[in-house]
């Protein structure tokens, strides 16, 4: 880490990525890239984490994130407020998401694949209109049916899910031991209130 | 309470001298008697409703205060002493005992047991806090702003046959070559997902299913087939593959009493 915050200067295939991720709404996937640049997908993430030392050490308004599995370049978190009274757009373009569609999406992402009659099972209330919803928002998506009677259908999280909480994979998220010894801090006010 | 006697104007009824009885908040003696009668003041069974019935009946015709406002109260009273003399003198039947523990045992089953709803809440907790700590996530994501996207202009115009071809086309391939689908395309729709089972299907399977249980237990029952929380589709395949494995003379299902659970009894004499 030493080494890649000493970081002065580009060197060529870094400011090809810079350019990319620019360009780039979505996060870039290293593959796609193995076949354009001619390098092995190592040597690219390599380039990436580079990149990424570079814009956290340069203190910009730019930062460089790994999310669903790809690269991706947004704005650093504490311009939010100037940007949002700037651009209305992007107040605009949040997803708001209920407690109940929350838990749907944390049921989802530790059990799945995982059927409605699953989650509703967890929850204690009927879910399918708030499964349409996360459908509907690609934050969730249909993973087949599941074998034997009834053959219910099968959801599970989306890259979109990963993107839109910062995740760079399902497995980024704390264990449910590890959740416990976080709500001792941070969640038990707000589920002493919310009860 | 204000009772008025007065002296008897058309002689004797039946040997009962006639008289008028004016109480406070009741719009007759009918009045009066109903509530005694519903107060248990009075008992129902000894009051004899065609006595009374001729009583008042005499009474109204001969006061000439007979409105149909008075007549209307009058059969509504009556008819609640008849009501109230017929439940008194129908024996209740007792319930036996069995019936009453069979009653104790439906509603214990319609309530859920304290256990079980701490089970339930300790199952549901990690995932509450887990809905926080993806809030959290979100809100420190939200303050991250990527580049959005602009509208794109269409990629065909209306139309514009070839080029909703060359999109149904390459769709097309796509599908084609998707390992999968290649194997069964019938079994699979265009987005990959299959197709569910159909219902007459689900329903063989089922009684493939109930025919290896009912080969190993000579006797189950509904309850045990279905689990903790059975699905309501899982349910009724499984009703209908009972009903149908029962016209087949395989099983005999038996329900004892309402509500109870169904028991599944192997048929000895099936082939």
């Amino acid at each position: 880490m030493s080494e890649l915050s000493e970081i002065a200067t580009l060197n060529e295939n870094q400011r090809v990525l810079e350019a990319i991720l620019f360009i780039s709404c979505d996060p870039v996937d290293v593959r796609d890239l193995v076949a354009l640049l001619g390098m092995r997908s190592q040597e690219i993430e390599k380039n990436f984490q580079s990149l990424q030392a570079f814009y956290a050490n340069c203190h910009h308004g730019l930062t460089i994130r790994k999310v669903a599995g790809g690269w991706q370049m947004t704005t650093v978190n504490d311009l939010a407020d100037i940007l949002e009274s700037y651009n209305d757009d992007i107040r605009r373009r949040k997803i708001r998401l209920s407690r109940a569609a929350l838990e749907c999406l944390a049921i989802t992402a530790y059990n799945q694949p995982v059927t409605r009659s699953e989650i509703e099972d967890i929850r204690g209330v009927r879910s399918e209109r708030v499964i349409d919803t996360l459908l509907s928002h690609g934050l969730l998506r249909i993973a087949g049916r599941a074998k034997g009677t009834g053959s219910p259908l099968l959801y599970r999280t989306t890259d979109k899910f990963l993107e839109l909480f910062g995740l760079n994979a399902v497995s980024d998220l704390p264990t449910m031991d590890e959740l416990e010894a976080l709500s001792g801090s941070d969640c038990n006010g707000r589920d002493g209130t919310e009860d | 309470m204000d009772l008025s006697q007065k002296e008897n104007k058309t002689g004797h009824i039946n040997g009962i001298n006639e008289f008028y009885v004016e109480v406070e908040g009741f719009s007759g003696p009918l009045d009066l008697l109903c509530s005694l009668i519903e107060s248990r003041e009075i008992d129902v069974k000894k009051i004899s409703v065609s006595t009374f019935v001729k009583i008042y009946s005499n009474f109204l015709y001969n006061t000439e205060r007979a409105s149909i406002s008075a007549i209307s109260d009058f059969i509504t009273a009556a008819a609640a002493i008849v009501l109230g003399k017929v439940t008194a003198l129908v024996p209740v039947r007792r319930k036996t005992e069995e019936e009453s523990e069979n009653e104790d045992d439906v509603e214990k089953e319609l309530l859920i047991s304290e256990e079980k709803l701490v089970e339930m809440l300790e199952r549901y907790r990690p995932y509450r806090y887990a809905s926080f700590y993806l809030e959290q996530l979100k809100g420190n994501s939200d303050l991250c702003v990527k580049r959005s996207l602009t509208e794109d202009t269409p990629l065909f115009d209306l139309g514009d046959l070839y080029g909703i071809a060359s999109i149904w086309w390459k769709y097309y391939e796509t599908l084609i070559n998707n390992g999968s689908s290649k194997n069964d395309p019938q079994m699979f729709r265009m987005d990959g997902i299959p197709f569910a089972i159909p219902e007459e299907k689900q329903v063989e399977n089922r009684m493939a299913e109930l025919e290896e249980i009912t080969e190993e237990h000579e006797e189950t029952d509904l309850r045990s087939i279905l689990g903790d929380s059975p699905d309501i589709s899982i349910l009724v395949v499984t009703l209908l593959a009972l009903l149908e494995m029962a016209r087949l003379g395989r099983i005999k299902v038996i329900q004892e009493r309402l509500f109870g659970n169904v028991r599944i009894v192997r048929n000895s004499n099936a082939e």
